[in-house]
């Protein structure tokens, strides 16, 4: 389980969050939404250890966290994918999945690689090609099994199905869900798409200005009218079709 | 006998491939124009100078000793200035004039260090020096002349293993393009930016301690050098490894064969102007290139230059892999 507790953030001396409080548990996926500019992705950054934490603290099951290098954390098991550039675009496929795995011994990486190419089959042609010459929504295949390499215990998405074709942003979504029911992740997710996101998920954060002004399950955020309206945009018809959490 | 020209060529344009490849590399990493890079040169100069002169050790035995000094000068300088200055958030400016700060200071331990050799062994022509004599010659040329290119191949090739074949080099091209994605892959950045400066810190001693086989050397013998060094690491696009080496050579190559044609032309008052070359080529290039000649599309303009030749290229590659294909 990963706990951000009162923590506030930011990027040099510019504050962005504001005593965040989250708790995010394995097998179940933590949906956090809010308006552009209220520091969902910030959250993501803070958790990866990429910003300035001035106060609280972050735990991963029951370890502080907060105050340690990104590539400590990394290898504390947290996977993270950000919004943008969340690939190695000009490393080969296979340069980008030996990355994945850098503290990962070659045999073991082996028989990962070939666990997660069962979920992307695809990727399997493209091993040699250089990252940008992959289509976006191959690119976030690779994202994904970059961070599956890893065997992370949490894993964080960081708007995934940005820039994606409606039809393969639903393959991605899905498979997200997946991740979460089949391996027991911890899924942290922030997402554009706040219904889309809040419908595959079981706990939900809203944040405002750097802030949490909603902690619930994802039903209840869909169903509550005002929050909806006034945060993610969403009508009367959008509300009350969550997946109740289990 | 091979023309005095030509010997120079292959040795200033091998060494400064050599140095150039190593400048390029404190850039990818910092992407902070590294002024002190020439010091690192004269640690080079002034290892193979004192070895031969108080041990009659050659400046080839030397290189390996001086590779060693070279990197450690050039890592503490990563970590002593420009890691601590840049985790303050200071601007590239600042760390730039840091780099110049560092280069004065080696001057001056260049000045003591040299002192100290006049004092101790009363080598009177310490601060300015004439070259080392070479240990051998093969077909009546000096070492040097075939010491200088293989050396830079050797470098070359080991560098393009070391990016394309291990876990580390694979890192260091990762760390370059995008440094917040490999942290948050769990990739140590600093400890790959040591490795890299290591690297810069060895190439440009090694070639300093070659240097002064074939030219003088002395206290500024190494920061003379900076504007070819930054000329040719600019000519390859400052970002690209094989660049560097490439537009080292053209910059070594250019410096001696344009000054022998305009000194045979014009008369010995040219002559003065040599270092002017490489500041030339540097401004243009910045103009018309500012990627450098890697740049460009060799592919696409040589398909535009010779259609037809590129087809039959194309039709015979087609037809050659269909024969290892065992197809008809």
């Amino acid at each position: 389980m990963i706990k951000v507790d009162e923590v506030s953030a930011g990027y040099g001396k510019l504050q962005i969050l504001d005593d965040v409080s989250i708790e995010a548990r394995p097998e179940k996926i933590t949906v956090i939404v809010g308006p552009n500019g209220s520091g969902k992705s910030t959250l993501l950054k803070t958790i990866a250890g990429l910003t300035n934490i001035y106060r609280g603290s972050i735990t991963l099951s029951g370890t502080k966290i907060s105050g340690l290098p990104p590539y400590k954390i990394a290898r504390m098991g947290i996977a993270y994918l950000p919004q943008t550039e969340s690939t190695f675009t000009r490393l080969t496929v296979a340069e980008n999945f030996k990355m994945a795995g850098y503290t990962v011994e070659a045999n073991d990486l082996k028989e990962r690689l070939a666990k997660a190419l069962e979920i992307f089959p695809k990727l399997s042609s493209y091993l040699n090609s250089k990252v940008s010459n992959l289509s976006g929504g191959e690119r976030q295949m690779v994202a994904m099994t970059m961070a599956l390499l890893r065997k992370p215990s949490v894993i964080m998405f960081d708007e995934p199905t940005a820039n994606l074709a409606p039809i393969i942003a639903t393959d991605v979504l899905n498979t997200i869900s997946n991740l979460s029911k089949d391996s027991g992740l911890t899924v942290l997710l922030v997402e554009q798409n706040a219904t889309r996101a809040l419908k595959i998920g079981h706990w939900a954060y809203l944040l405002a200005s750097g802030k949490t002004i909603f902690r619930g399950t994802t039903k209840e955020l869909l169903e509550h009218r005002e929050l909806g309206r006034l945060y993610l945009g969403l009508t009367v018809s959008e509300s009350g079709s969550g997946n109740r959490p289990s | 006998m091979v023309e005095a020209f030509v010997t120079d060529t292959i040795v200033y344009a091998s060494l400064f491939g050599l140095m150039a490849l190593g400048l390029t590399l404190t850039y990818l990493t910092t992407k902070v124009p590294n002024f002190a890079y020439g010091s690192f040169v004269t640690i080079g100069m002034y290892t193979a100078f004192a070895l031969y002169r108080i041990q009659k050790i050659s400046p080839y035995a030397s290189a390996p000793i001086a590779f060693a000094l070279g990197a450690v000068a050039s890592v503490s300088m990563y970590l002593g200035v420009l890691r601590i200055l840049s985790k303050r958030g200071s601007s590239l400016v600042a760390l730039m004039i840091a780099t110049l700060a560092v280069d004065i200071a080696f001057v001056g331990i260049f000045g003591i260090y040299s002192d100290y050799l006049t004092s101790r062994y009363a080598f009177i022509d310490s601060k300015q020096f004439y070259p080392i004599p070479d240990s051998f010659t093969l077909f009546g040329t000096a070492g040097i002349v075939y010491v200088a290119p293989i050396s830079l191949g050797i470098v070359t090739l080991a560098v393009f293993l070391l990016l394309t074949q291990s876990k580390l080099g694979v890192a260091m091209r990762a760390s370059v393009e995008n440094p917040s994605l490999a942290r948050v892959v769990g990739i140590n950045v600093e400890r790959v930016y040591v490795f890299a400066w290591l690297l810069a810190g060895g190439f440009a001693a090694m070639s300093g301690s070659y240097y002064v086989l074939w030219l003088p050397g002395g206290i500024t013998g190494g920061s003379n050098l900076i504007v070819e060094i930054f000329a040719a690491s600019v000519l390859g696009g400052l970002a690209s490894i094989y660049g560097s080496v490439l537009g080292g050579l053209i910059i070594g190559a250019s410096e001696v064969l344009v000054t022998k044609v305009a000194l045979d032309q014009l008369g010995s008052w040219v002559g003065i102007y040599q270092k002017g070359i490489p500041l030339i080529i540097m401004v243009v290039t910045l103009l018309v290139l500012p990627k450098g000649i890697t740049s460009i599309d060799w592919h696409r303009m040589f398909v535009k230059a010779y259609p037809s030749f590129a087809s039959q290229l194309r039709r015979l590659y087609h037809s050659m892999a269909k024969l290892t294909r065992g197809e008809s």
